[in-house]
């Protein structure tokens, strides 16, 4: 994992100590509310609808058994026991105090963490796949890149005052699971014809107001070149790109307006004009971050654990969780394991400081000390051997972390939505909540197989709804709270955005509306064919239909 | 945010705290059955506009709909604020409410 240098350490800490005199001269009156405002978003503070509320980079997700408890203790010292994971991999506390807040960055600090850039118009967190550098159907590992990605793109002068926010997503793997085709800029690695790791470089895709899937500006950029064309493009949208319209300031409009083709002849005539070494990162910088990533030394484990066995033959829990929640590791033995942050009727995303404690434990006993968060809001903990699966879940299940629901029904994406965001339109959680708890038989979830839904409380999209097999929308009708359904959106390969099905639905309309949906499906469905691959073959009104009928 | 007509309270959160506070007529409140009801707009702006000034007390102050001569709030996002996320009762000026019960 990478570790900060001298110079990660110093900028950190010159910004916390910067942020202690800001939040002093706003206390003093030194400073107007006018003023310290943009100051206390460049360090992730947000005023939410109950408190101030301070989001935490995790960059490409990646958190040590470490950072995890230091994460706790910062939710039981200054907040109130529990953080929130979010689809952009990142932990957002809801209840800090401004008074408190350098002292919690002064921790993060600690542990070699901030706030910067979760919040303005410059380039945000870096998002990966969260099996990144363990899957098996990876090409090559893209955390070193997303790495330097992080690096070129902290406190960058150029890019820190950009139109709108910026959202990068990276993966390795030909299997999207890192959503890069619904960011600003999406990074899928590819090889050439002799054989050379690079990356697809996707433009314009954005969930919110106006969702787009983005189109490809450049089918393979050597990874070396990645940032000085990343460059190019960040400054053909920093000139271009509308100030004069927040609707309308996100790239993905910018690539419309101008046309994929005019857009990517901008981009290449920039790129062509810079000196390609000067901008290029130094070789030896590269090798630096590489080395970081080095795998861990995996054990010689044998391909079948009877441990393993006689537990999968015995605990039909621990099989049904190992049946869902585990993920095929590149070496012999181990198991990538997601950790379902999922309970039946629980808040999508939420940990306790307790659970995060135990999840760093589990990640010191069990795999390396590294831990992931998924932009599903889930954990996982990518190198576990097979052989300790039995005793992890054992240790899973007394925390309540052993829910088996991974891609499931109730895996529910969800964003925090009105019951503690000042821009959302609407509650969010109790329909996660609702339709969780109706659906919380395993045998029927397991039936009706992978079937994602997302849950947005306003128009903003985080609960990506857009891009959910079934998505939800909370909006606000003669002050009432209502929900809108989208069908047959999908983040990965195929990307698509939903189409909305029509009228919305009153809040305890919806599970019922959801159990028709799955009903209509599980009549129609061919063998083997998911919720999705049934939508794409009979359409959209058939659909429709059922949502509608008798409702 | 809902448009402003009819009486209003003025909520806003605690400089310091972030705690969503109500002006009473003399102070802020953490109660908004504390609250002063404006009936009328200029009032209402005269009240915002004091509010403004007294930022180095509170921050994102802003007037609320409510009935007359009563301060709940007649929005449910306006409603959720005054007691905290419905999801957990154990959190927000409910939780202080219920543990007052609780004794």
């Amino acid at each position: 994992m990478y570790r900060y240098d001298d110079f990660d350490e110093r900028f950190v800490r010159e910004r916390v100590a910067q942020f202690r005199g800001q939040v002093e001269r706003r206390l003093s009156g030194a400073l107007t509310e006018d003023e310290f405002k943009p100051l206390r978003l460049m360090n992730g503070l947000y005023l939410q609808l109950h408190a101030y509320m301070l989001r935490v980079a995790i960059p490409y997700g990646m958190l040590s058994s470490h950072q995890m408890r230091q994460l706790a203790m910062i939710a039981d010292r200054w907040d109130r026991g529990y953080g929130h994971f979010t689809t952009r991999q990142n932990i957002q506390y809801n209840w800090p105090q401004l008074k408190d807040v350098p002292d919690i960055l002064e921790a993060l600090a600690d542990v070699e963490m901030h706030a910067i850039q979760t919040s303005g118009n410059c380039i945000r967190n870096v998002t990966s796949d969260p099996f990144a550098g363990v899957a098996a159907d990876e090409i090559e590992d893209p955390r070193p890149t997303a790495e330097m990605l992080r690096q070129w793109s902290s406190l960058h002068p150029e890019f820190s005052f950009l139109p709108r926010k910026f959202k990068i997503a990276i993966t390795g793997s030909p299997n999207d699971r890192a959503a890069t085709r619904v960011h600003d800029i999406g990074l899928r690695m590819v090889r050439d014809a002799d054989g050379n790791p690079g990356f697809e470089v996707m433009v314009g895709g954005g969930q919110g107001r106006t969702p787009m899937i983005a189109k490809v500006l450049r089918d393979f950029v050597p990874k070396q070149q990645l940032i000085a064309y990343l460059e190019a493009t960040m400054r053909v949208y920093n000139l271009h790109g509308r100030r004069d319209n927040k609707f309308k300031a996100r790239i993905k409009i910018l690539v419309h307006e101008l046309g994929i083709e005019e857009f990517t002849r901008q981009v290449e005539a920039e790129f062509a004009a810079m000196d390609l070494p000067a901008v290029s990162p130094d070789p030896a910088e590269w090798a630096r971050i590489e080395e970081a990533f080095t795998p861990p030394t995996y054990a010689a484990l044998p391909e079948v654990s009877p441990l393993f066995v006689r537990a999968y033959e015995t605990i039909p829990e621990f099989a049904a969780w190992a049946d869902i929640n585990l993920m095929p590791h590149k070496a012999q033995g181990y198991a990538g394991v997601t950790v379902s942050l999922k309970p039946i009727g629980g808040i999508p995303g939420d940990a306790t400081s307790d659970q995060m404690r135990i999840l760093a434990d589990a990640a010191d006993r069990f795999g390396f000390g590294q831990l992931r968060v998924a932009h599903e809001q889930n954990i996982v903990l990518p190198d576990v051997p097979v052989n300790d699966l039995p005793a992890l879940w054992r240790m899973l299940a007394a925390a309540g972390l052993d829910t088996p629901n991974r891609g499931l029904i109730t895996d529910i994406i969800a964003c925090p939505g009105l019951d503690y965001c000042s821009l959302a339109t609407a509650r969010s959680i109790p329909i996660a909540q609702s339709i969780s708890e109706r659906f919380a038989d395993l045998k029927r979830q397991r039936e009706i197989g992978p079937l994602a839904i997302k849950i947005s409380g306003c128009i903003n999209a985080c609960g990506h709804h857009h891009v959910g097999h079934i998505g939800v929308l909370g909006l606000e009708k003669h002050g009432q709270e209502y929900y809108q359904i989208t069908l047959g959106g999908t983040p990965e390969g195929d990307a698509a955005v939903g189409v909305n099905a029509g009228p919305g639905l009153a809040a305890e309309q919806v599970p019922e509306a959801i159990e028709r949906l799955v009903d209509h499906y599980l009549n129609e469905r061919l063998d083997g064919e998911t919720f999705l691959k049934t939508y794409r073959r009979l359409g959209h009104d058939a659909f429709k239909g059922a949502l509608y009928a008798a409702g | 945010m809902p448009k402003i007509s009819g009486p209003q309270i003025l909520t806003a959160n605690h400089l310091l705290s972030g705690e969503v506070v109500f002006w009473t007529g003399d102070g802020w409140s953490p109660d908004y059955r504390d609250a002063e009801v404006f009936p009328e707009a200029a009032e209402q702006q005269a009240a915002l506009k004091m509010a403004e000034a007294a930022s180095d007390v509170v921050v994102g102050a802003y007037l609320a709909g409510v009935t007359a001569n009563d301060p709940t709030p007649t929005h449910f996002r306006e409603a959720i604020r005054t007691r905290g996320p419905t999801v957990r009762n154990d959190l927000g000026k409910q939780a202080q409410a219920q543990a007052l019960q609780e004794r």
